[in-house]
């Protein structure tokens, strides 16, 4: 049986057309039992293994790649081959060993083959069983052997291979191109994987000629063949240094978006709208928002209110305002680097029940990138509500801000945020970036500027500022109050006041009678008694000033007598009339008897005053009569006599003469011609007879006189029966006594 | 002593036991019942470093498990100084995936160093894991400190993961 096997084994190694090799390779799960009776199976494959050979190596998946790279170092070694042949060499190399590893499989193939012909045997021949294996393993140390022997004469044969092919080349290159077509591609590969420096120096310095070439010739397709690759190689050249692609195209952005913005604008707007349109949007809502409340608020009481308090407390109204929703209180305030979530700083007011910093900015920054990524890309979410919470986020830079805040803030507080943002980007932008999770790499002013951020509005300020303002506020009212009350009291007093000097002025104008009949008007002030209107002469506004300035010494008042004194023609009616009273209230003087009468603003006065000094009297009173401009006096300072006397018959006291009779008719007409006389009846007899007869005698005479004169019709107030001597006092005694029995008359003033 | 916050995430398919290595880290404890994580879930830790004087405050985002259909966001990643990638030995697909994990991790984060976490040692076999360990050593990236086999279930090498990310995070 061996010499069988032996002979197969020269058969296969000699025929050109291999068997078709059988898959002896091990299982990829390394764990799976393989059965007994097939472990002796694996030797020849193990043997072939250990020929210097590549091929084995490359198709084993168990062994590492240091073992390959290994086998790739020995090869060159092996075989010297001079290096302008080199790929060539290669590939007869290749050819060589594809040939051999064939065989190789034709070979394993067969014994395992026999294998189990043997073994199928050896069922029915134990014996043999033994002997056979026996001779296997003989067979295979000869076949190692010999392996080797071949490899080794192969390896004697390249060299004369290649002189041959170097020879062939010289004699038909086109053959030979023939030849090497189908291995080009596999030797440069090959190459590649051997010493990948040299290969690329090799094309280097074709390379970017040909892609220029290629460009030349045909731009369309190198376009395409580089096209998938241009957003990769520009994200490598990013991460291999951040500046570059930016630094690249920056200056040409601005062109190239104008550009754009010429061809299509719509597609710009578009494009633009959700970070512009947003970012508009939100400050005109905002600042809508807060106009509508300025104007809602301005007049209404609370806003008025504020508006004083804010001055008293030399404040902003705003800031009141947002002082005033005072529930809203800061909880903590963090600032975090956008990216990794990480807390740069925080100030948190509330120290009993601190945040979980490190959690929140963690999760506020995963609900920031999920909000970015997944809803509107590019967008920022500016606050989350939590029930009675809130939390404003504020993004610039690399950071972010993030206030929990605790009731519902005003938009100023919002700016406030934003402003400090910025100055904190401004200031610390490059430590922010560039923060690795140390805090000691942060300057501490940065919490400064935070805790000044959550000062504003921590409960302390607040309280202590309502502690405050609510006496102020107490002081305010009370100072206007008074400074209402005040002045309206004194207004209020001075006018009370002002109308009873005013009433006063008024009774007193009016009580005299000659200006009562004039319209005088006076006002008060806080100093002086001003009095207006129209009098008819200097004499009555002289008159009008007397009667006011006695008032205004009561009051300690100035005067100030504004009265025109018009010179009115009087009405020579009234005057007339004036006139006539004058000389009546005259007349009561004694001695003064007078008419007066009023013509042409003259008066002419007639009658009886009997004395200088009443002459003067009745001179000032009728000429400060208004309307009278002349005084004519046509007086007699003495009374004139009356001569008619009326006989009487001896111890008779009746008329019975009718010539003593008619002389009543003398005296009717001394009457008639001086009106401002009366006249005596005296009554006289002669000297005989007794006293008292006579006495009696003389009454009756002039009784009968007086009464007679009454029958005549004279008016009996201007006759006075007077009782006086019985002898007349003109008459001697030596004269008749007739002459002496008569009734005199004497004219009076009455 | 000073305290250095730092960002670590976790990632890996869903189910790999991210979320249950982090409760083992962080609470000490395990449990058998498997609740996905949605989003994002954070926890921290401080770790004392024995080399150094410095504490680690490390924030550790668990991020929800990447499937075929919904990739991991890149955005949870930013800004994280280490990871933990974490494959299932129970589940070779999980194990092919860590590649593309450990790409999107050192794309957002170059200067970044990473562990590997090969979980759930405790259900196989001890031949399977030795096998399994070699096929998944991933030594080629200089910023992967080193693949380790680990179970949150019965506690193997868990600590060991974080603390050693840590102590390397300090010094990248």
């Amino acid at each position: 049986m061996p010499d069988s096997i032996d002979q197969l084994i020269d058969l296969l190694l000699d025929v050109e057309t291999p068997v078709k090799p059988t898959n002896s390779e091990p299982e990829s799960s390394p764990h799976q039992q393989q059965p007994s009776l097939t472990k002796p199976e694996k030797k020849p494959t193990f043997v072939a293994q250990k020929t210097p050979s590549k091929v084995e190596s490359k198709d084993l998946a168990v062994d590492s790649s240091q073992e390959t790279t290994e086998d790739n170092n020995i090869e060159p070694n092996s075989i010297e081959i001079p290096k302008p042949i080199e790929p060539v060499a290669e590939s007869v190399t290749k050819v060589a060993e594809v040939v051999l590893d064939d065989r190789i499989q034709a070979i394993s193939s067969a014994i395992s083959g026999l294998r189990e012909q043997n073994i199928h045997e050896a069922d029915h021949d134990t014996f043999s069983a033994d002997a056979l294996n026996l001779g296997i393993d003989d067979w295979i140390v000869q076949k190692e052997a010999r392996l080797d022997e071949l490899a080794e004469s192969l390896n004697n044969l390249i060299p004369l291979m290649i002189e041959l092919l170097s020879v062939k080349v010289n004699d038909s290159q086109e053959l030979i191109l023939q030849t090497m077509i189908p291995f080009i591609d596999r030797a440069i590969q090959e190459r590649s994987s051997q010493d990948l420096d040299k290969m690329s120096l090799a094309i280097a310095r074709i390379l970017p000629d040909a892609i220029s070439q290629e460009i030349k010739i045909e731009p369309k397709s190198m376009g395409k063949a580089i096209a998938p690759e241009l957003a990769l190689s520009i994200e490598e050249q990013i991460r291999l240094d951040q500046d570059a692609i930016s630094l690249a195209l920056g200056s040409e952005m601005g062109k190239a978006i104008k550009a754009q913005i010429e061809l299509e604008k719509d597609a710009m707007v578009d494009a633009l709208y959700p970070v512009i349109g947003n970012t508009i949007s939100k400050y005109l809502a905002e600042e809508i928002g807060r106009i509508n409340q300025k104007i809602e608020n301005s007049l209404s009481r609370e806003g008025i209110s504020r508006k004083i308090r804010a001055k008293m407390r030399g404040i902003s109204e705003a800031e009141l305002i947002l002082q005033e929703s005072i529930v809203c209180k800061v909880q903590a305030i963090f600032l975090i680097q956008k990216d990794s979530g990480l807390i740069i700083c925080e100030v948190q007011p509330d120290k009993e029940h601190p945040l979980e910093s490190d959690l929140v900015a963690g999760m506020l920054t995963a609900i920031r990138s999920f909000a970015n990524d997944c809803i509107i890309s590019g967008s920022e979410l500016s606050e989350i509500d939590y029930g009675n919470f809130e939390i404003l986020l504020e993004a610039a830079g690399y950071c972010y801000i993030a206030v929990v805040v605790s009731g519902q803030p005003q938009t100023e507080f919002r700016d406030r945020i934003r402003e400090t943002l910025s100055k904190l980007v401004m200031q610390y932008g490059d430590k922010i970036e560039n923060y690795q999770g140390d805090p000691a790499t942060i300057p501490p002013s940065v919490k400064l500027v935070l805790k000044d951020l959550a000062h504003i509005e921590t409960d302390d300020t607040s309280e202590a500022n309502q502690k405050k303002s609510a006496p102020i506020l107490l002081w305010l009212i009370i100072i206007i109050l008074a400074s209402i009350l005040l002045p309206w009291g004194i207004f209020r007093y001075r006018a009370v006041k002002a109308q009873r000097i005013r009433e006063k002025v008024a009774v007193q104008l009016d009580d005299n009678p000659q200006l009562s009949v004039y319209r005088l008007q006076s006002q008060v002030d806080r100093k002086n008694i001003t009095i207006t209107g129209k009098v008819a002469s200097n004499h009555l506004r002289n008159l009008a000033q007397e009667i006011v300035s006695e008032i205004a010494e009561e009051e300690d008042l100035n005067l100030d007598n504004q009265i025109i004194a018009v010179d009115v023609p009087p009405d020579p009616t009234l005057t007339a009339q004036e006139v006539t009273r004058v000389s009546q209230l005259l007349n009561q003087l004694p001695g003064v008897g007078i008419i007066s009468d009023y013509q042409d603003y003259r008066v002419t006065i007639t009658g009886f005053i009997l004395d200088t000094v009443s002459t003067e009297t009745v001179t000032s009173y009728i000429s400060n009569i208004p309307g009278v401009q002349q005084v004519v006096f046509n007086v007699k300072k003495e009374l004139p006599t009356l001569d008619t006397r009326i006989y009487f018959g001896s111890r008779k006291s009746e008329i019975t003469d009718p010539t003593e009779a008619d002389k009543i008719d003398s005296i009717k007409r001394f009457l008639q011609e001086h009106p401002t006389l009366n006249l005596k009846i005296i009554g006289h007899s002669d000297s005989r007879g007794s006293n008292s007869f006579n006495q009696k005698l003389i009454l009756e005479r002039a009784n009968a006189v007086y009464q007679t004169a009454i029958a005549q019709g004279i008016d009996a107030n201007r006759l006075k029966i007077v009782n006086e001597e019985l002898l007349p006092p003109d008459i001697t005694p030596d004269q008749p006594l007739w002459l002496s029995r008569h009734v005199r008359f004497e004219p009076f003033i009455p | 002593m000073s305290t250095v916050s730092k960002k670590v995430c976790l990632i890996g398919d869903f189910s790999v036991g991210k979320t249950s290595l982090i409760r083992r880290f962080v609470e000490g404890v395990f449990s058998e019942q498997y609740l996905t994580t949605i989003g994002i879930k954070i926890a921290r830790k401080v770790v004392n470093l024995e080399t150094s004087s410095q504490q680690i405050d490390l924030i550790i985002w668990d991020i929800e498990g990447g499937t075929k259909f919904k990739p991991i966001v890149p955005n949870y990643l930013k800004g994280a100084t280490g990871a933990i990638i974490v494959g299932d030995l129970s589940r070779q697909e999980t194990l092919d995936h860590l590649p593309a994990h450990i790409d999107l991790f050192f794309q957002t984060n170059p200067n970044a160093v990473a562990i590997v976490a090969l979980n759930k040692s405790d259900i196989i076999e001890e031949h399977k894991l030795t096998k399994l360990r070699e096929l998944n050593n991933f030594t080629a990236n200089s910023q992967i400190i080193k693949t380790i086999v680990t179970s949150a279930k019965n506690n193997t090498n868990v600590d060991q993961a974080f603390t050693e990310l840590a102590a390397n995070m300090v010094n990248s």
